[in-house]
């Protein structure tokens, strides 16, 4: 099977501000390494996740996929295509603006407010030019509207956001992201600010749109216990990079890297029995700034395993299970 | 043992008075806290768990009134106080870590200052000097350097500010504290380590918490007992246990089986159908009934009562379904 997206040593560095005469005396400018070498692959109909703590670069890498960042350094292939370097014209002309799309986690900030549904919906239709009459611009929004589970549609298509609730704003916001069929959806933390009785519903609708019309996901997430129930490969990032990699249950059951490990034991289980029984491991101090992140490893500082080589050498992918990848030096062979 | 009541809470109704109308906010309700417990309180946004909140530290501002009930603090039912008798007992005896409070520390003020500030209003202290030691003892108990007494809030990390915040609220050892929403804007790992922190407290101390929450999992972890909130009201009252292996009232078995876990079968999961009722127009009857699908014609007309489940047990429950006197009469 062929990846339908693939990312090789991606980074995306943010140069610091800093005053002219500080470029001059220290020489150098210093950077945020915002995402620092990070390489995956999404196949067909594949949903996979990114997931990891505030600052570990996964929304930028969700950005920098869909051409709203530009990468500092690495390729992304779309298909056969590199599209690492296109501009906004080419992104337009090449189609892949239809192909590609992303859903945001705000539904409360990603919806203008002084439009309605049905414009919100029609815009990016006409813009792309992908309907020739009024009928057919018709009759894709009201069959979205309906695939998104807002029925009837033409109840809401004439509505403003601030009259729906946001579990059904944020059915809007998948509506607009799925309204030109495209292929591949970043959908950065799509259910993080909508309550727990509607998360469920988002949740099977996204996968509703992938079983439906076979649309590849990268899911953008901290939220393991929703990445287990949708996904079906995980990366965990740390610090900009992808420290693990593998299937979602494989990982979650089976952690290999001390990161992954502390972070699935701090995940609170709906199971007052279990919950009081289980151990919690713990890093020590806090995450590092990712502008000098620590040399070698970036978790050795914080990690309760650390040994000599991890504070000198970045450690490798290494292979601990089928398909199944942890870059940390316990897991090499000697 | 007997368990002391440090908090009860009977019949509240907390209005908001709108041009739009008469929002019911918290609209009837019972809660009974213990010495020393964990009492989570559970409903999704807009059920009015953060107003009650607000009514328990009798902060409620215009629009919004306290138009009856009683909330008893330590067997004064402090309704009935003026408002500079309830100055002396807010932060004394109950203390309340708000919502996103860790984003409302001053921002050109050392927070140690901010602690200190607060003794001095409260008249708590004589001295800055005084204040300092107590400012030691605060940030050894929240687990913070007390070197960080001189950061202004910019130069912490979100766990830090959080523990400031956690201080200032056990700044005048109250016997309850309500957190509401303490770790939601936190990373998981951070998460852990704060909930472990406010559980030593508790026990250390032996202060009573009633965490404001939508978690669940969370609430599995750290709770004794558990309020599900909906609507204004609460639907259902058991210890933690009871609660997740055998949820009664229809909302929580909805809530309930609405959660993934990393943990347990990889099944699919179905949310709740429809969306809580504006609160300015509930429902008659069971304010859940146009959503509930165990539905009976008693639920549309007439509201239920919360009651014990059965006679002498701690489960509460408001829900037709488990009511005897309507079943054996009808």
């Amino acid at each position: 099977m062929k990846p339908i997206v693939s990312v090789k040593n991606l980074k995306k560095y943010y140069p610091l501000k800093k005053g002219l005469l500080y470029t001059i005396l220290m020489g150098e400018k210093e950077y945020v390494k915002a995402v620092d070498g990070v390489s995956f692959e999404i196949y067909e109909k594949e949903i996979f996740v990114l997931a990891g703590e505030t600052g570990s670069g996964k929304t930028t890498t969700g950005k920098v996929l869909v051409g709203l960042e530009k990468p500092t350094e690495g390729e992304i292939y779309f298909k056969d295509q590199n599209i690492s370097r296109l501009n906004p014209k080419e992104w337009k002309r090449k189609g892949l603006r239809r192909k590609i799309q992303m859903i945001f986690q705000d539904p409360y900030e990603s919806l203008n407010p002084r439009s309605k549904i049905y414009d919100i919906l029609a815009e990016p239709l006409i813009v792309n030019k992908a309907v020739e009459t009024r009928e057919e611009l018709d009759e894709k929004i009201m069959r979205k509207l309906e695939e998104v589970k807002l029925i009837p549609p033409d109840e809401f298509a004439f509505r403003y956001p601030h009259q729906l609730s946001g579990g059904q704003r944020q059915r809007i916001v998948i509506a607009r992201g799925m309204i030109l069929d495209p292929e591949f959806v970043v959908a950065d933390e799509p259910v993080s600010m909508l309550d727990v009785s509607i998360r469920i519903d988002i949740l099977n609708l996204l996968n509703s749109f992938r079983e439906k019309y076979g649309v590849s996901y990268l899911y953008i997430t901290h939220d393991l216990a929703t990445a287990r129930y949708i996904g079906d490969r995980i990366g965990i990032m740390y610090l900009g990079q992808i420290v693990e990699t593998g299937p979602v249950e494989e990982v979650i059951q089976n952690p290999k890297h001390p990161y992954t490990q502390a972070l699935i034991s701090a995940i609170p289980i709906p199971d007052p029995e279990y919950a009081r029984r289980k151990e919690i491991i713990e890093l020590k101090g806090e995450i590092p700034s990712p502008i000098n992140p620590p040399k070698g490893c970036r978790l050795h500082p914080r990690c309760p395993f650390a040994m000599d080589i991890c504070s000198k050498k970045e450690p490798p992918m290494i292979e601990v299970g089928r398909g199944h990848q942890a870059s940390c030096w316990l897991y090499e062979k000697i | 043992m007997s368990k002391e009541t440090v908090l009860l809470v009977e019949d509240l109704h907390t209005y908001y008075f709108t041009l739009g109308g008469v929002v019911r906010a918290v609209d009837g309700v019972d809660l009974e806290v213990y010495r020393g417990e964990l009492v989570a309180l559970v409903g999704e946004s807009g059920c009015g768990k953060t107003t009650l909140g607000y009514s328990i530290m009798r902060l409620i501002m215009p629009p919004g009134r306290i138009v009856k009930g009683k909330i008893i603090l330590d067997g004064i039912n402090i309704l009935e106080l003026d408002d500079e008798e309830m100055r002396d007992i807010r932060w004394r005896k109950v203390s309340m870590i708000f919502q996103g409070a860790m984003n409302s520390l001053n921002p050109v003020m050392k927070v140690g200052d901010q602690i200190i500030e607060a003794l001095l209003y409260h008249n708590a202290i004589s001295s800055v000097e005084e204040g300092r030691s107590i400012v030691k003892k605060l940030f050894e108990l929240v687990n913070l350097d007390f070197e960080r007494m001189n950061s202004y809030p910019h130069e912490l990390s979100g766990g830090m500010k959080q523990r400031v915040v956690i201080a200032m609220a056990l700044a005048l050892n109250p016997d309850i504290v309500i957190a509401d929403e303490p770790t939601t804007a936190l990373d998981v790992t951070t998460q852990a380590k704060i909930m472990k922190m406010i559980n030593d407290i508790r026990r250390k101390m032996g202060i009573s918490i009633i965490l404001i929450t939508h978690d669940l999992p969370l609430v599995a972890e750290v709770a004794d007992r558990v309020y599900i909130m909906y609507a204004g009201k609460i639907v259902e009252a058991a210890d933690v246990y009871s609660m997740f292996k055998e949820p009664k009232h229809p909302y929580s078995q909805g809530l309930l089986s609405a959660i993934p876990s990393i943990k347990g079968p990889k099944r699919r999961l179905e949310g709740m159908p429809g969306e809580p009722p504006d609160l300015r127009k509930p429902p008659q009857g069971c304010r859940f009934h146009p959503r509930c699908a165990y539905v009976m014609d008693i639920c549309r007309t007439k509201e239920p009562v919360l009651k014990p489940l059965a006679s002498g047990t701690k489960r509460i429950v408001s829900c037709w379904l488990y009511d005897d006197s309507y079943s054996k009469g009808g």
